[in-house]
């Protein structure tokens, strides 16, 4: 749902992370073809078979480094508890903020004019979030956090939701504004959704947080 | 690895972006039954590196794609050129081999059909 792919229309979707396939299964079953990633070659060879099923291929890569294709060719990616590991240093060479960077710069470069990226992610604590939140953001990519189940500590879950600047040249529709506020009112609570600073049209600023507060005001 | 995986592939390391395609040299081949979808495959070939697929087709030992696409492809006028992309593209699968970066020449290894694209700590 949050990806937004066009109806109809068979994509090529790249899975970050995507370990043994479970959740790539998804994805071809809605008629789209994969490609997936993961540091784990164990994992990948579990799910060698469900991606020779579905038309699918599979790749062994560490996204610190980057996704190495070429740009504009995917039409959407996820990615489930995957990310969030970028944060966390694994050996004493590694640099998690120029790691963070690289990934999200080669994915928005990766990913087609009007394709989203929606990232499941588990931060341990706000400073993982906020790190997470502004790497996104330096790399150029609009969007912000969906929080579904905001107000249950076990099916509360966290979606980075990303798209390129060139995606919305106008105003976002009201349509997409609900969106966001239809999954577990998520923007109700203005913390958790936030736009890009580098929003290319101030007044759709000005207009999300004069809603947000007209919000907060009919609550109280 | 599927051919149509080749056609997106690049040596992740820094400043070898645009070392495509990457030299493909197969060992091990097998061919494999995918549902044939044209839908996918007319909104793929925008995306294709049509000269990139040429080559990797003539390493796998396919010749039967033409030197150019035409400007415009629909599913029923050029039935016998989708499916012949879509065998190419997802039913032909490279088990063993490597990929070579024509720049650095950088060996990126494919077992058991998934390629290793993981750089070493001194290459990062």
């Amino acid at each position: 749902q949050l990806l937004k792919l066009p109806q109809g229309k068979s994509c090529y979707i790249l899975d970050i992370g995507c370990g043994s396939c479970l959740s790539s299964q998804q994805i071809s079953r809605q008629g789209h073809i994969w490609m997936g990633c993961d540091i784990s070659r164990d994992m990948l060879c579990l799910g060698l078979n469900k991606s020779k099923r579905s038309g699918a291929d599979l790749f062994e890569s560490d996204i610190g480094y980057g996704v190495p294709t070429r740009p504009g060719v995917f039409d959407g990616a996820i990615s489930i508890s995957a990310v969030q590991w970028l944060c966390v240093k694994q050996n004493r060479y590694q640099n998690p903020q120029k790691r963070l960077i690289r990934f999200f710069r080669t994915l928005r470069k990766c990913l087609a004019f009007d394709a989203r990226a929606v990232l499941q992610v588990y931060p341990e604590d706000t400073k993982q979030m906020d790190a997470l939140l502004n790497s996104a953001r330096t790399s150029g990519f609009q969007g912000g956090l969906v929080v579904d189940y905001p107000k249950s500590m076990r099916a509360k879950k966290f979606y980075l939701c990303l798209w390129k600047p060139e995606t919305y040249k106008k105003k976002p529709t009201k349509r997409d504004e609900k969106d966001f506020a239809a999954f577990g009112g998520a923007a109700a609570d203005d913390d958790s959704v936030d736009y890009n600073d580098d929003n290319e049209c101030d007044a759709e600023k000005n207009n999300s947080k004069k809603k947000s507060k007209k919000r907060r005001k009919n609550n109280e | 690895m599927r051919l149509l995986t080749h056609n997106m592939l690049c040596n992740p390391m820094k400043g070898f972006e645009n070392a495509f395609p990457l030299k493909l040299i197969p060992t091990k081949i097998t061919k494999e039954e995918v549902k044939y979808n044209p839908a996918f495959i007319v909104n793929m070939i925008p995306k294709l590196d049509y000269k990139a697929l040429t080559y990797a087709a003539s390493t796998v030992g396919v010749k039967d794609l033409p030197s150019e696409l035409p400007l415009q492809i629909s599913a029923e006028q050029h039935d016998v050129l989708l499916r012949s992309l879509h065998h190419t593209l997802l039913e032909i699968h490279v088990e063993e081999g490597k990929l070579v970066c024509p720049k650095s020449n950088r060996e990126f290894p494919i077992k058991q059909g998934i390629p290793n694209m993981r750089l070493n700590e001194d290459e990062v």
